[in-house]
């Protein structure tokens, strides 16, 4: 199984640094904009507006990639099928991957927070005080999520769901937004927000999905060695 | 292949009562066996059950009843040693894309105590194929070679082909077959070969089992069915009664032209019956193959 998983990270792995070469890449471009203020590293910012969309996403990519595999994959999965091994260990070594994927994303999420919520906020918007750029967040959406959805873009589901991100990820801050000037749902959140409740609900529930549904998924790729 | 080696004695592959029910087509009861050293050209239209088959014996799909075995052991998801005696090639050619075909081969090495570097080196040498090239440049043809090395490194005692040759152009599917012919006429590998193209696989395989409509129809040594058909044409005025062994029988007035699936059992009743300017001519093998799976 390990030799198997080793394998699949091994092939998979230029996408991730790909993705973290183009954050760092953004980040420095934005640096270059504001030399003088310059971009602390370490000024984490989990903007509630950054977070919420990205974590919705977040759940789109994973429970698709655990639950719907595309023709290659199907391909890749039969491949893996006719070797040697066991059906528990090709579906422990297909369930892991994502998993580990997951961990690596909610790295690079935190990151990119960190990195650009302040960036972006003081060269485009000129105000720290003003919620996460929903432009800024797109951009970023973009680079992480097509860099892993890329392999889906000749199959039609998956032009649908990367179409579906876009559109989410364009739509949902503008729209939070006019829910706050109509229903002040805003407070609501600053409230949670004030108190780090909420922000620490989204990131206990993501980090600990992949290991509560662990089965759920396990059984969802076992069941594609039929 | 010689088919008299003492290793005949061996059953390289059984299947007892199998049967894999899908919505709208059932494989099945299927009983199959092959020993060790003989090919088998499993032969049938698409849609036939050609693919299923071999995928139930290679653990792609799980099937409903029946059981099988490979040299004496049963197919278990939970015991994958069977798989060491396995060696496959289907019809698509599925690598990580992204790397060259020596890191494939790499990476499938590690699976199999049995592998041979000197092996892939002389099957790499045989193909002309070279392994520095990433998967995703390799054309069609090079990519089934790349499959078939993959498939013939460890040394399997059963070679198990699904239209290998598939969407590969006439030239490179003769080139490919050829080099694979000879290198299983070396070995002692069982081999089941798919196809619904007989000539492929008429100059190995010393069995055909046709298969319709998720059934075998029939099982023969291809030497037999040779022997037996022909293309029979005569004259007669009269009423003719019915031929014996006549799979077709066309009339154009006094001429007729029978498809025969046993000349002699056919011309003996029309030497009984005083016919005239009888002639039999030799059918090809996928003529047969054809009226095997148009007949029964």
């Amino acid at each position: 199984m390990w030799r198997l998983l080793k394998a699949e990270i091994n092939y998979y792995s230029i996408l991730l640094i790909a993705s973290f070469i183009g954050l760092l890449a953004m980040v420095l471009i934005l640096n270059a904009f504001e030399p003088r203020r310059g971009i602390p590293f370490y000024e984490v910012d989990y903007g509630i507006w950054f977070l919420l969309p990205h974590t919705i996403i977040f759940y789109i990519w994973f429970f698709s990639e655990m639950f719907y595999l595309d023709k290659e994959e199907k391909r890749g999965h039969r491949m893996k099928m006719t070797l040697p091994l066991t059906r528990d260990e090709i579906a422990y070594a297909s369930t892991l991957f994502p998993i580990i994927l997951w961990f690596l994303y909610a790295v690079l999420l935190l990151l990119s927070n960190a990195l650009l919520a302040s960036g972006i906020k003081r060269v485009l918007v000129k105000s720290p005080e003003i919620p996460f750029n929903p432009i800024g967040s797109s951009i970023i959406l973009g680079c992480l999520v097509l860099s892993l959805w890329l392999r889906l873009l000749t199959e039609p589901l998956g032009r649908i769901l990367i179409l579906g991100m876009g559109i989410a990820a364009l739509v949902s801050l503008p729209l939070l937004n006019y829910l706050n000037d109509e229903i002040q749902i805003y407070d609501l959140i600053t409230y949670f927000w004030q108190f780090q409740g909420f922000k620490f609900i989204i990131w206990v529930v993501m980090i600990s999905t992949p290991i509560l549904l662990q089965k759920v998924f396990f059984d969802a790729r076992r069941s594609y060695i039929k | 292949m010689n088919a008299t080696t003492t290793q005949n004695a061996v059953t390289a592959l059984s299947m007892e009562g199998v049967v894999k029910r899908y919505r709208g087509f059932t494989l099945g009861p299927l009983d199959l066996d092959l020993r060790a050293g003989t090919v088998l050209a499993l032969v049938g239209p698409n849609g036939a059950g050609k693919t299923t088959t071999i995928n139930v014996i290679v653990g792609l799909v799980k099937h409903d009843a029946g059981t099988i075995k490979v040299f004496d052991r049963r197919t278990n998801p939970n015991d994958a040693t069977w798989k060491f005696d396995i060696g496959y090639v289907g019809d698509t050619h599925v690598f990580y894309e992204y790397w060259s075909g020596r890191k494939n081969l790499d990476f499938l090495r590690q699976f199999y105590p049995s592998w041979s570097e000197d092996r892939v080196a002389e099957l790499a040498e045989r193909f002309q194929l070279d392994l520095k090239k990433r998967a995703n440049t390799l054309s069609k043809g090079n990519r089934a070679k790349l499959a078939l090395i993959g498939a013939l490194a460890h040394y399997p005692k059963l070679l198990l082909l699904d239209e290998p040759t598939s969407g590969l152009d006439p030239v490179v599917r003769t080139e490919f077959l050829e080099t694979l012919w000879e290198i299983v006429e070396e070995g002692d590998a069982a081999v089941l070969y798919s196809t619904h193209i007989l000539s492929d696989i008429s100059r190995i395989a010393d069995e055909l089992a046709f298969l319709k409509e998720g059934k075998i129809v029939m099982r023969t040594p291809k030497d037999d069915l040779l022997d037996r058909w022909r293309h029979i044409s005569f004259r007669y005025e009269g009423e003719l009664p019915a031929v014996r062994a006549a799979a077709s029988h066309r009339r154009d007035g006094a001429s007729h032209l029978i498809i025969s699936s046993d000349h002699e059992a056919t011309l003996a009743q029309l030497k009984d019956l005083n016919v005239q300017n009888i002639q039999a001519s030799l059918m090809t093998i996928d003529e047969i193959a054809v009226w095997i799976l148009k007949g029964e």
